[in-house]
Parts: C-alpha cells; sequence; structure tokens
C-alpha cells in the first residue's frame, strides 16, 4: 500500500543542516498495523507528516497504492490525504467550540458532500464508537478517554484507507490506553491500515509490526507474528 | 505612595519594552485627543464663551418680522423710521444702538495705496450700548451722529496697526474715506469685533445715511442691537417692541412693507447662528474619533494583556490581587493616555492654530484659543480615556480567567475565544461609529458636489470679476459721474487683446442678495390695499448680459441710446416673468418703481441667475445704468470680463487702465467666477473637508483594528487552523474562513453603523444642499467602500493564515 524508497528529511537550522530521516526504506502493505517506535528525536513524527502527507520538504520517492506521490504537487498531495488517510493526535486537537458531532463531520465538511449524507456518516460513526449521547456536547465536557474516543472517530469517518495515530494515548491513563489500543485493532481487523507512533511497549504489542527509529535511521522492522528483520544502518 | 511610584515605573518599564506597541498607542490616542480638544477650544471660544462685552446676557438683536409680498422674513432687518419709534417709545431697554455694514475707500496717502475697508455705520452709542471703551481716545458723542458733524472715525486696532504702524499719534489725524476728511477719534480694543470679525472702522451712522433712509419706515437696511432694562426678559422686551411695531404698521396700512411685529433673539446667538450646527457637528465628530481610538487602544491593550497572560498567572499565583494587578494595568493606559494627551495637546495647538489662519472670516475667530479650562479638559478627557481604554481590556483579564490561561492546554483549540469575542466586539462598535462618520461626510461630500454643480445662470469659465467703488466725494454732482467712468472704463477694456466681452452691474451671481424694488405692473389692476410686489434689483449695462452669456429667452436688451444717460427700459428674468406676467407676454409691458409714476418699459426676458450659490433663482429686474430713481447713480459695482483663454492675464492690464483713468479709485476682489463661487462655498467646504479627514481618519483606524483583530485572532487559531489543514481544509477554504472571521464583525458594525446614521443624519439635515439625509446612493457606498477596506485589512492575516505550515502549526501546540 505503501512504499518510501530512500526518503530523506532535513531542517536546515542557521548555517547547519539537521537530518531526521535518513535513507528510510519502507513497505507498508494493506492491513497492517505498524507501530513505529523510537526515543526522543529519533524522527518517529517525522515519518508520520511525511506519511500524513502533511510534509512536503523530503526527498526520494513516496508510493501510495500506484499513486507515485513525490511527483504530486501539492494540492494533489492534500486531495489525496483528503480521501485516503486519517489522522489520530497525541493532544486530541479538538475544536472547543465545536460540538463532538461537529468535530467529527469537520473533515467530511471538507469534502464537499451532500448534508444528508455526511449527517448519516456522522451518525454511523457515533453509533459505532457508542457516542451518540454525547454529540451535543462540547469537548471541555469529556475526559480525556472521551476525547480520544471522539479524535478517533473523527478520524475514521471518511472511512480512511491508512489511519495514522501519533501517540494516540500518551495523555491517558492506562485502562483508557487500552481500551483505544483495542479500537485500533477491532478498527484494524474491519480492514484499516495501521501506523501508530508511541513510546509505549505495551501499546506496540497491539500491533502486528513494529519499526523502530534512531538517529533518523530504521534501526529495526520486526513482524511482531513472523521473522524479525534487522535493518543495516548503512 | 511608594506603590504609585512603583507602579509608575513598572509601567514605564512595560511600555519601554515594547516600544511598536507603546509608539502606536500613543499615536492613535494623540490623533483622537488632538482633535477633540482643537474642536472643544473652538466649540467653547465661539458659541459657550460669554460675549467679552458688559453683561452679554442683556444684549438683543432686534429685528422686524416682515411678512411681505408673499414671502415672510421673521428676522428682517430693521428700518430707520420704526428704530426711532422703537428708542423713543419702548420701556423695555436701557440703551438701543443702529449698525449698518458697508465699505469705503481709505484714499492713498504717502507711498500707500487705496484701500477698500469694510466698516459699519454706527449709532453713536453703540459702544455705550455693548459696554466697550475704546482702547485709545474716545467713543462717539451724540453730537458726532449727526449729517452736519465733521466727519469721525473708530479704527479697529488691527487697522491701526496695519495702515498706520500704530502710530500713537492717530488720534486727531484726519483721514480720507471715499476721498472726504474724517478724524480719527478712537481706537478700538484688539479682541473687539463688532458687527463683523472683518470690520476695521466706525462712522456715525446719521453723519453717513442720508436722512430720507433714516426716517423711512419701509426700507429694511439696518441691524439693532439693545441692552435690556435690569429685570426685563428678552419676551416682554420683544412684546414691546411688537406692539409698537403694529401701531405703525396700522397707521401705514397703504404700505404693505412696513412691518406688523418685532423679533429678537440673544446677541451671541446672532453672531454665532450660521456655525452654531457645524461646529456642533464637527465636535460630535470628534468626539466618535476619539471613541474609535479609545476602542483601538483597548483592543491593542487587550491583545498585549494576552500575550502576558503567563506572566499575570504567575503574578496572580504569587498572590498578586485583583486590585494589585488591575492598579497596574490602569497605570499602564494612564501613561499612555498621557503621553498621548500631550502629543494631542501639541497636535490641537497646531489644528487650532492652523483654523484661526485659514478662517479669519469666522465669527468670533480673535477669541479662539487656549486657557485653563481647555486644559482642565484635556487632563480629563486623558483620564476618560485611561480608564475607557484601561477597564475595557481589564474587563477580560480578571484573576480567574488568567489562571485558566495556565490551564489553557494544547488538547483542545479555540483557546482565548473569550478574548477574541471581546475584540471583536471593540471592533464591531468601532465600525460602527466609524460608518456614522463615513455616512455624514459623504452626505457632505454630495451636498457640496451638488452645491457646486448648481448652474448659476451664466457662464463661469474664464470670467474674471472685479468690485470697484467709486469714491463718493469726487463722483456726485458736479463732478464726473459713475455712469461715465464705467462707460469709458468698459470701452477701454472692451479694446484689449484677447477680451471677448466685458460688462459691468452692480452684483453677478454669486454675490450675494444685492438688494429689491418694490413695483407695479401698470397693465394690471391695482393692488388690494395692503399687498405688495417686489423683486431682486440689479443696474447693468447693455454688454452685461452677453458678457456672462445670460441667455435671452425674448426681446432684447436695453437699446444704445438707454446707456448712461436716460432710462425707460427694464429687462426681467425668467422667475420674475412667471410670477408676475402668468401667461402673458411681458414685453412691452411697463413697470412702476417705489411707487413713482415713472413707467419702465420690458425689452427682454434672460435667463434665471443665482443670487447666491445654492439659492433658488429669485425674480430679477435688471436696470439700465443709473438705476431707477431713490438708487441714484450706482457708484460701486462687479467688472466682468470674458476672454478666450487664461483670462487672469487680463487682471493686471484692466487694474491698470483704471489706476490710469483715477489712481484714487480701488478694486478689491479680484476673482475668476470660479474663484468666487469658491469663496462664496467656503463654509461648506471647510466642513465637508474637515469632517471628512476626520471620517477617513477613523476608516484607517478601523482598518487597523480590524488587521490587528484578525493577526491577533489568526495567532490564537494557529494550533486549529493547523489541524484544520491536517483533517483535509484546503487553503481556499482556511482563507474564506479567516475572511469571514475579520469581515463578520466589519459586517455587524456597518449594520449597527448604518442604522445608527439614519438617526444621526437627522442632526446635519439642515446643513445639506439638494441631498436627503437618507440618500441610499451615499448609504451604499459607505458600505462598500467599508466593506472593501475591511477586506483588504482581513486579506494579510487570512492570507497568512491560509499559508500555514500545518507541521509547525502543530508543533506551537
Amino acid at each position: 500500500m505503501i512504499e518510501l524508497k530512500n526518503v530523506e528529511r532535513s531542517y536546515k537550522a542557521g548555517y547547519t543542516q539537521t537530518w531526521v530521516l535518513r535513507r528510510i526504506e519502507l513497505t507498508i502493505r494493506e492491513g497492517e498495523f505498524v507501530t513505529v517506535m523510537g526515543p526522543s528525536g529519533a524522527g518517529k513524527s517525522s515519518l508520520l507528516n511525511v506519511l500524513a502527507l502533511l510534509d512536503d520538504g523530503w526527498l526520494g520517492e513516496y508510493w501510495f497504492g500506484e499513486t507515485a506521490v513525490h511527483t504530486l504537487n501539492r494540492k494533489q498531495r492534500a486531495d489525496l490525504a483528503r480521501q485516503r488517510i486519517g489522522m489520530v493526535f497525541q493532544s486530541y486537537h479538538l475544536l472547543d467550540d465545536l460540538t463532538v458531532a461537529e468535530n467529527i463531520d469537520l473533515p467530511l465538511s471538507y469534502k464537499n458532500l451532500p448534508s444528508n449524507e455526511r449527517k448519516g456518516m456522522v451518525a454511523d460513526i457515533l453509533d459505532r464508537f457508542q457516542i451518540v449521547a454525547k454529540k451535543d456536547l462540547y469537548p471541555n465536557q469529556l475526559s480525556g478517554g472521551q476525547q480520544q474516543l471522539v479524535g478517533i472517530a473523527r478520524a475514521v469517518v471518511h472511512a480512511p484507507a491508512l489511519l495514522l495515530a501519533d501517540e494516540p494515548t500518551g495523555n491517558l491513563h492506562s485502562t483508557q490506553a487500552r481500551e483505544i489500543m483495542e479500537l485500533f485493532c477491532e478498527l484494524n481487523r474491519r480492514g484499516t491500515t495501521i501506523v501508530q507512533v508511541t513510546h509505549s511497549e505495551e501499546n506496540a504489542k497491539f500491533s502486528k509490526r513494529i519499526v523502530e527509529l534512531r538517529d533518523g535511521w530504521i534501526t529495526r522492522d520486526e513482524n511482531l507474528k513472523a521473522q524479525v528483520t534487522e535493518v543495516a544502518s548503512s | 505612595m511608594n506603590n504609585f511610584w512603583h507602579d509608575v515605573r513598572y509601567a514605564m518599564r512595560q511600555l519601554r519594552r515594547a516600544p511598536g506597541f507603546t509608539l502606536l498607542a500613543v499615536l492613535v490616542m494623540a490623533l483622537g485627543i488632538g482633535a477633540n480638544v482643537a474642536m472643544f477650544t473652538v466649540v467653547r471660544s465661539v458659541l459657550l464663551k460669554p460675549l467679552p462685552f458688559k453683561d452679554p446676557n442683556r444684549l438683543l438683536m432686534l429685528y422686524e418680522d416682515t411678512n411681505a409680498g408673499g414671502a415672510e422674513f421673521p428676522r428682517n432687518n430693521v428700518a430707520g423710521g420704526v428704530f426711532a419709534e422703537w428708542s423713543k417709545l419702548n420701556r423695555s431697554f436701557s440703551s438701543m444702538a443702529l449698525v449698518q455694514e458697508n465699505q469705503a475707500d481709505l484714499s492713498a496717502s504717502g507711498d500707500q495705496l487705496p484701500e477698500r475697508l469694510n466698516t459699519a455705520n454706527v449709532s453713536w452709542n453703540l459702544f455705550a450700548t455693548l459696554g466697550v471703551q475704546p482702547a485709545m481716545g474716545r467713543g462717539f458723542a451724540a453730537s458726532d451722529d449727526t449729517p452736519a458733524a465733521n466727519g469721525t472715525a473708530v479704527l479697529s486696532w488691527s487697522l491701526w496697526k496695519r495702515r498706520f504702524s500704530g502710530d500713537p499719534a492717530i488720534l486727531n489725524r484726519t483721514i480720507y474715506l471715499d476721498a472726504k476728511p474724517y478724524t480719527v477719534i478712537g481706537v478700538m480694543p484688539a479682541w473687539f469685533e463688532f458687527p463683523y470679525s472683518n470690520t476695521q472702522l466706525w462712522a456715525p451712522i446719521d453723519h453717513e445715511v442720508e436722512p430720507a433712509m433714516m426716517s423711512a419706515l419701509d426700507f429694511h437696511m439696518f441691524r439693532a442691537v439693545g441692552r435690556l432694562k435690569p429685570g426685563v426678559t428678552g419676551a416682554q422686551a420683544t412684546a414691546d417692541l411688537s406692539m409698537i411695531t403694529e401701531r405703525i404698521h396700522n397707521a401705514h396700512l397703504d404700505n404693505p412693507f412696513v412691518s406688523a411685529s418685532a423679533n429678537s433673539r440673544p446677541l451671541l446667538e446672532h453672531m454665532v447662528g450660521d456655525i452654531e450646527r457645524p461646529l456642533y457637528v464637527l465636535l460630535a465628530a470628534t468626539s466618535c474619533l476619539l471613541l474609535i481610538a479609545c476602542l483601538n487602544v483597548a483592543n491593542l491593550l487587550v491583545a498585549r494583556a494576552v500575550a502576558r497572560s503567563k506572566e499575570l498567572a504567575i503574578r496572580t499565583a504569587l498572590g498578586g490581587s485583583r486590585m494589585r494587578l488591575l492598579r497596574e494595568h490602569l497605570m499602564e493606559s494612564f501613561l499612555l493616555s498621557a503621553m498621548g494627551g500631550a502629543a494631542g495637546l501639541a497636535l490641537a495647538y497646531g489644528l487650532v492654530t492652523w483654523l484661526v489662519r485659514t478662517r479669519q472670516d469666522m465669527v468670533r475667530v480673535e477669541s479662539i484659543g487656549f486657557d485653563a479650562a481647555v486644559v482642565a479638559f484635556t487632563v480629563g478627557i486623558i483620564a476618560l480615556c485611561a480608564l475607557f481604554s484601561g477597564l475595557i481590556s481589564a474587563f477580560n483579564a480578571n484573576d480567574k480567567r488568567i489562571l485558566t490561561s495556565l490551564h489553557e492546554s494544547s488538547q483542545t483549540h479555540s483557546a482565548g475565544s473569550t478574548r477574541a469575542r471581546l475584540r471583536k466586539a471593540l471592533l464591531t462598535a468601532e465600525v460602527g461609529l466609524t460608518v456614522v462618520l463615513l455616512v455624514a461626510a459623504g452626505l457632505l461630500i454630495k451636498s457640496y458636489q451638488r452645491l457646486r454643480s448648481t448652474d448659476i445662470g451664466c457662464i463661469t469659465d474664464n470670467v474674471l470679476t472685479m468690485r470697484i467703488a467709486l469714491p463718493d466725494a469726487r463722483y456726485k454732482t458736479p463732478g464726473p459721474a459713475p455712469v461715465d467712468f464705467f462707460g469709458s472704463l468698459l470701452t477701454r477694456v472692451r479694446a484689449l487683446p484677447g477680451v471677448q466681452s466685458a460688462g459691468f452691474a452692480t452684483s453677478v451671481p454669486g454675490q450675494g442678495y444685492s438688494g429689491d424694488f418694490s413695483f407695479d405692473i401698470a397693465e394690471h389692476p391695482p393692488l388690494p390695499r395692503g399687498k405688495g410686489t417686489f423683486a431682486i434689483n440689479v443696474a447693468a449695462d447693455p454688454g452685461y448680459f452677453a458678457a456672462l452669456g445670460v441667455p435671452f429667452l425674448k426681446g432684447h436688451t436695453f437699446d444704445d441710446g438707454q446707456a448712461f444717460d436716460h432710462v425707460d427700459e427694464v429687462v426681467i428674468n425668467e422667475s420674475f416673468a412667471n410670477k408676475f406676467f402668468p401667461g402673458e407676454d411681458p414685453i412691452g409691458k411697463h413697470l412702476r418703481v417705489m411707487g413713482g409714476d415713472k413707467r419702465y418699459t420690458v425689452t427682454g426676458v434672460v435667463g434665471d441667475t443665482r443670487y447666491a450659490i445654492g439659492e433658488q433663482p429669485d425674480p430679477m429686474q435688471y436696470y439700465p445704468l443709473p438705476a431707477p430713481p431713490m438708487a441714484g447713480d450706482p457708484d460701486f459695482g462687479t467688472l466682468v470680463i470674458r476672454a478666450d483663454h487664461d483670462v487672469i492675464e487680463l487682471a493686471l492690464p484692466v487694474q491698470r487702465i483704471i489706476q490710469g483713468m483715477d489712481p484714487s479709485v480701488p478694486v478689491s476682489d479680484v476673482l475668476t467666477m470660479d474663484q468666487l463661487l469658491n469663496k462664496s462655498t467656503l463654509d461648506k467646504s471647510f466642513d465637508t473637508t474637515l469632517l471628512s479627514g476626520f471620517a477617513v481618519l477613523s476608516l484607517l483606524l478601523a482598518a487597523a483594528g480590524l488587521f490587528g483583530v484578525l493577526t491577533y485572532i489568526t495567532a490564537q487559531r494557529t494550533g486549529e487552523i493547523g489541524i484544520r489543514i491536517a483533517l483535509g481544509a484546503r487553503r481556499e477554504q482556511v482563507l474564506g474562513l479567516m475572511l469571514a472571521e475579520g469581515i463578520r464583525p466589519a459586517l455587524i458594525g456597518l449594520l449597527l453603523g448604518l442604522a445608527g446614521s439614519a438617526a444621526a443624519t437627522r442632526l446635519i439635515r439642515a446643513m445639506l444642499y439638494n441631498t436627503q439625509p437618507l440618500d441610499p446612493s451615499v448609504f451604499a457606498a459607505v458600505a462598500g467602500s467599508l466593506l472593501a477596506v475591511a477586506a483588504v485589512a482581513c486579506v494579510v492575516p487570512a492570507w497568512r493564515a491560509s499559508r500555514l505550515d500545518p507541521i509547525k502549526a502543530l508543533r506551537t501546540e
């Protein structure tokens, strides 16, 4: 589904160039649940931003299915992301002036879907996530776990092929974190490809594959259900 | 006290740390306070300060209330005969005096050229009635105020200083006015101006005006001022004069021009009546500007409070009481207002100086100046601005909110929306006030345009005018008749190369009301007893109409044989024909003037002209030079010259011709027709320019406010915008969202402002010419311009928002 070939990302700070991703070679197949791990500053979030098509400044090749992302312009990339990718943030990033239902509707509203269709999709997702009773509440009236639940509902409401999650349980206690991870597994079972970034070994165990980054290099790519692949750090 | 100084030092340090903010806030305050202090100074000096006369509240301006010829003149000038009766019979006034504005030629002396002066003929007791003593010499005595007395004159301070270099030996010196000798007996104080600010010399009225005029009951040509006896009210005095007037009227029922009652109003009201409303409107405009400035500064302070919210939260957490924080906050706004006020005072001084220099024609202009009351007003306004902007911005910075700011996590967005709402509310008010000012300015501009585009009834391009007055003493019989002088002058002027045509008339369009004659039509049945007809009269040479391009609708101009010697023809205008000859041909009909027997044949009907721009055309009767009996030979008038191009280049050659004919004849008001019209609309042009200036300033402040608020909101919503983009929002959607964010308060403000304008413009109805207070085109233009300016102000921050890098935006979290 996703293939990164020799992807690199660096930032210029004054006269120095700081590399955050080095020669990334990564293939993610459809239906996988991948965890990206590594210490702070390893490049996890940078990799996620590249995958999410939020970042344009990388070099190399990025294939999303048959689409050569590296040949697309900014607008085409945004269109692709809008159609195929969902994002879950560590800080939930709900808009506090909008109700739960309005927050979930937000990505749909950017797709120019008919209002009735959008209402139906929001109602479905509220039902599926069992938060119908909360639909008219504002984010600050919800617990952290409930807010992240809404964040995930918002990310998957348009049925993206790829769900990206950046420390989705970073602000939650263990019980809530576990519930979120189970939800991810459920989504994965239903066919959504998931890539999550986390520090938590516990959460990583819910995924099928772990990719570890250090100083921008992939240092480990481990399939939890099969063989372990050491990646040369050449 | 220690705390106070600590607060001052702390506030100063804070302001020094943010020089950009400080400079902007001080500048905005200076504009608002400066404009306001300047207008207050003018309003107080001109309208509110008592007249500098003794017991000014007891001084009344007196009028006849005339109803004649189908027209009403509730504040008509007073006839000499009526005034004499008032003086003799009234029981309400301790003294009464007559005034007549006039002009006189001050003869050349030494190397000084002859000069046309604005003078006043006054009753000998005018100065005593007003309670004013000359600064030098004496005022008039009763013996000076007789036809047989030697000529005496009192000079204004400025004339004495300018023309006579302040020579202390001026008293008892002989000067020549209209070539007649006058002894200077006094000089008035520098502050004294009456009846007008440009009056330069006073002479006794009975000495100047023919006895027939002084005793006529129907020649309304004087102004009268009276000092009430103690305990008598204005209403009682008016009733007293009305009773006397009615008695005169009843004794002369045959004469329709003898008034039946009297009228009065306080002297101050009379003097400032014309400028009272425009000045109050301008003061209201500057008050709006000040409010807008305060709202802008409050907005800046809110933004600053947000930037410092963490610091304030820490202070609160460390035990800073709400009062203490409020005090520090108010000290900052007080310092800003004080600095703005100091700069504003300097600005106001500049504005007032400019105004006094520009508008020397304004009544009581000499009294305009700064005094303790203005300083107190400035201090008061500084305190008010400090409290207003300080408290509004402090409203959203109470300790609860400050602590909340520490808890405002990045988990949800639109943090600080309360402050954004407050800023938007302030902005809405700002825009609303701006709209009111813009609409008022728009209406005045439209009114002025209409005024200036009024067809005055004659050609105005490449027409030069100049006023000429012949010295009485030398051009009365047995000397050379004025008509000979004017005839000879016209012949020479017409011979100048480049002159297309030239003419002469006692008054030309745009120069004001030139007086009227009563008349009756010989072919019409006699009017009922007590009824009369009158029309404006002008004396003109036969070439006048062609020179000014006034078209002949019927008939022709005066015959050549009419000119200057024998007169029995008259030309009327279209309004005259329509009003007095409805459905009949006036050509060949005859007018009798002023109750005389001589018949004047109507030889032509010309198009209407307006005596003043903005006035409707009135019936007019043109007589050849010299005019009909009672007017005598006109010894003054206006020369009009039309050229193919650059008519102003003819000014010097023409003046040389006049000087060659008689060096003692002064020429004044050398103006092109366009300049003449500009001069006559100076008041309106000035009011319009000033109000428009304030409105544009308000618009700039509102635009700056919009820009600031949207920049602030963009900064506040950076995270939210990042999320929206991450969730799929297109750049153009973000642009639209942010534009709407800025335009919305502007739109609400616009609607409120338009509603407010609908109510407020009633106040300027009287200042508008041919323009409705609810003129839809002005309202639409203001709405369009405001939205355009709002869009321009919003587009930069909105564009920036739409260009946000979502990764960076989210990283700020």
